[in-house]
């Protein structure tokens, strides 16, 4: 290990010692209070923050807006307690030892956090700070290449409102194989990390004897449109759909990919092209890198070709546009698309079918956005479950997670922890 | 197609492949000129106009109306290769098909089919690409295939042409050495080691050819080292993305020239897809057997072949050196889609030779490399 880096995680380890020591609603403040500056749109540093992600992504402020309030929103004090004492059974077992289960137990945070971030939402690799500092970890986050700066402008929010927190967070990155990198991931007991299966397998090779790892693999999300709710709110399923798919560019796994209509759905298409372009105004397709541009030419030559074998396929975006709406006449299993900002939507007769069709996608379908009554959300609500999917939620508020999201199916704290129980 | 369409196809097919093979025969001494090769790419997109319905009616909405608006190669409409995985896209009823062979895929991912009526066109091709860039030196070489037995994958094109390479270039010895089951392991891994201690024993140079991800099990996860013959040589194909395995391609020619004593000017790269009857290959080991004076760098068109790299927004060809979207001009892929466009990125670094340069995020995964993958278990 370079001595730059060697010395960066004997400091994190240093400073997570002393992070040890406090109490946890006292960490649980200090996180909440830096992400409240981040909810306030008159913080110096958010707005500096919506300029700079602006500017990288490519879209007004006023997106990245929707991007920082819906991602900081669930951080509270209370959120961040209430899931420490629901996820470890008293919060404060990451102060000590308390009486848990019969026994005393103590959760312990890990000596040093690696978390190896991957391009997406923005505040994806806030959540993951804010998971691994819930339990008093240091963390070093290498975000993705190419990533906006949204972590290391937290980070130093965070350093802000409390040196002693803000000491345990390290955010740089390292080139692909580099053997500072590779160090600091040996240095570490909790490897966290977000990305392709191809990504993950190769971490798995870096990482220490008996470090634990904590992977998110690819997921995607799928919504759901009851004939009633459209009946009742065109265009309120219009907005909540396109909130949804919208949200960040569909760059995260929260964002459907398809959305499966009772009835028809074709009509849903020019609206919802419209209202995705109005949320995340993204440069238009010919604007892109030749790789995007060459994916999405491709994609829409495809849709010729369908065309042209009769098939009734109808597309909405063009070059000009930074958005693709497809409507094909049979549902199929949830599938990522070819390219960014692509959405599928395919009729159903029923919404029930839906199940069937996240089964075949078993594994992968993190979230179920669903417009329809609560007695139609309790009647898919099983058979989803059943099928794999690991979230079902009103469609509109599939960006909305609360602290308590069980990411992945899996509880957000309780895998990053090691328990100690002590007996009389 | 009536009895009588069907007939005029069919004396229409006789009379381009004849003229394709004639082409693909010329080689790289005596190409067909410019002129011989935009008249005969026209003649093939006329036929593939008239007797494939969905390309007619593609073409039609990319504003050809007729064969005749088209007055040079071109100007002919491409095929996305998603095309296979929409419907039969083939110049001729399934009754006449001879062989087929599927793209690669991951579960939940639509497989193309491409569909031959004759494998003549295909296998000249690969044979004339492979003499030229594989075995320029001899007859015949001992070729160890880290594939399976065509039996066992009989829908892979990568294994068909290694058939193709063991019927025109096999010494006695050549050997598929995998089994299509990843439960197999150990039993392939064995099998490519007596391969290899068998050719060191002979003294005889071989040819080792396979998929990337192949070279990279077979070398990662197998021991031993083999000094090969002098001459020896390997024949890489496809990439390690979309994979569940991390490498890289440098660490990989590294390995081959350690543990196997081939040296990384003796490594060609071949890069081709199911979808085109044509391989591309670079010059490198030509170059290091003293037999041309192709330059060793990029990926070298074929005279029978043509390909444009373009800005994918609007198909206009790009500088020499810029990165832009390949389009293939296969005339061997008379059957099915003369142009293909790839969302593949290349640039021009010679006159007839080009580079990969990468695959862009979130692009499908798709190659000899993830067949393999799917032979291996790994995907």
């Amino acid at each position: 290990m370079s001595a730059d880096a060697a010395a960066r995680c004997d400091a994190l380890v240093r400073a997570g010692e002393a992070l040890a020591d406090r109490p946890v609603a006292e960490v649980a403040a200090a996180l909440a209070a830096a992400c409240a500056r981040w909810r306030d749109p008159a913080d110096p540093a958010r707005r500096e923050g919506e300029r700079a992600l602006s500017e990288h992504h490519r879209v007004p402020a006023a997106a990245i807006a929707r991007v920082l309030d819906a991602g900081f929103e669930p951080w509270t004090e209370r959120a961040l307690l209430d899931r420490a004492a629901t996820e470890l059974g008293d919060a404060r077992a990451l102060d000590g030892f308390v009486a848990l289960g019969g026994a005393r137990r103590m959760a312990l945070g890990p000596r040093l956090a690696v978390t190896l971030a991957s391009r997406g939402v923005p505040t994806t690799p806030v959540g993951d700070l804010i998971d691994l500092l819930s339990v008093k970890a240091p963390v070093w986050l290498k975000p993705a290449a190419g990533s906006d700066d949204l972590a290391a402008r937290f980070a130093a929010t965070v350093a802000q409102v409390d040196p002693g927190i803000g000491a345990a967070i390290e955010v740089s990155g390292w080139p692909r194989g580099a053997p500072h990198g590779r160090a600091v991931l040996a240095a570490a007991d909790l490897v966290m990390a977000t990305g392709r299966a191809e990504t993950l397998t190769g971490v798995e090779r870096l990482v220490a004897d008996g470090a634990r790892l904590v992977l998110h693999g690819p997921r995607l999300s799928v919504a759901v449109v009851t004939r009633s709710a459209l009946e009742a709110d065109f265009d309120g399923c219009v907005r909540a759909l396109a909130d949804d798919v919208a949200f960040a560019g569909q760059a995260g796994c929260l964002s459907p990919v398809v959305a499966w209509v009772e009835g028809s759905g074709e009509e849903l298409l020019e609206p919802l092209h419209a209202a995705c372009v109005e949320r995340w105004p993204a440069p238009a397709r010919r604007e892109l890198e030749p790789g995007e541009r060459a994916a999405w030419a491709e994609w829409a030559a495809v849709r010729a070709v369908e065309r042209a074998a009769g098939r009734p396929v109808a597309v909405a975006g063009d070059l000009d546009s930074g958005w693709s709406i497809e409507w094909r006449p049979e549902p199929a299993p949830p599938t990522p698309p070819s390219g960014p900002r692509i959405l599928a939507v395919a009729p159903l007769t029923d919404a029930t079918e839906s199940a069937r069709l996240c089964a075949r996608a078993r594994g992968t379908v993190a979230c179920v956005g669903i417009a329809g009554s609560s007695a139609e959300m309790d009647r898919l609500a099983l058979p989803l479950a059943r099928a794999g999917v690991e979230r079902v939620t009103p469609l509109g508020r599939m960006q909305h997670p609360p602290a308590s999201w069980r990411r992945d199916g899996r509880p957000s704290i309780a895998d990053l922890v090691r328990w100690v129980d002590r007996e009389e | 197609l009536t009895f009588d369409s069907d007939d005029a196809r069919e004396r229409e097919v006789a009379r381009l492949d004849a003229e394709i093979l004639e082409a693909i025969g010329r080689g790289w001494d005596d190409p067909p000129s410019e002129i011989a090769f935009d008249r005969l790419a026209r003649d093939v997109f006329a036929h593939q106009f008239r007797f494939n319905p969905v390309y007619r009616q593609f073409c039609l909405l990319q504003g050809v109306s007729a064969p005749a608006d088209v007055v040079e190669w071109r100007q002919i409409p491409p095929v996305p290769t998603g095309a296979f995985k929409v419907g039969r896209w083939a110049t001729f009823p399934p009754e006449r098909d001879r062989a087929a062979f599927r793209t690669s895929g991951t579960t939940g991912t639509a497989r193309g089919i491409h569909y031959f009526d004759t494998l003549a066109l295909y296998n000249a091709a690969i044979v004339a690409s492979a003499r030229r860039f594989l075995v320029p030196d001899r007859e015949r070489i001992r070729c160890l295939f880290l594939a399976p037995e065509p039996r066992m994958a009989p829908d892979s094109s990568l294994v068909h042409m290694f058939a193709v390479f063991r019927e025109a270039l096999g010494a006695p010895g050549t050997a598929f050495l995998m089994t299509a089951d990843s439960a197999n392991a150990e039993r392939d891994a064995a099998a490519i080691a007596a391969a290899l201690d068998r050719a060191v024993a002979d003294g005889e140079p071989v040819l080792v050819a396979g998929p990337a991800i192949a070279f990279h099990r077979v070398l990662t996860e197998g021991a031993g080292t083999w000094s090969l013959p002098a001459d020896s040589r390997a024949m890489v194909t496809g990439g390690f993305k979309g994979l569940r395995t991390a490498a890289d391609p440098a660490r990989l020619a590294a390995a081959i020239a350690e543990r196997l004593g081939i040296p990384p000017e003796l490594q060609a790269a071949e890069y081709g897809m199911t979808e085109l009857s044509s391989q591309y290959y670079d010059a490198r080991t030509r170059t290091a057997l003293g037999l041309g004076t192709d330059s060793c760098i990029g990926l070298v068109v074929p005279p029978w072949a043509r390909v444009r790299i373009v800005d994918p927004a609007d198909g206009s060809e790009v500088a020499e050196g810029e990165v832009g979207a390949i389009v293939h001009y296969d005339l061997a892929n008379r059957g099915s889609a003369l142009v293909l466009q790839t969302s593949d990125l290349g640039a021009w670094v010679g006159p007839t030779s080009f580079e990969l340069r990468g695959r862009e995020p979130g692009a499908e995964a798709r190659g000899c490399s993830l067949a393999a993958d799917l032979w291996l278990g790994g995907a």
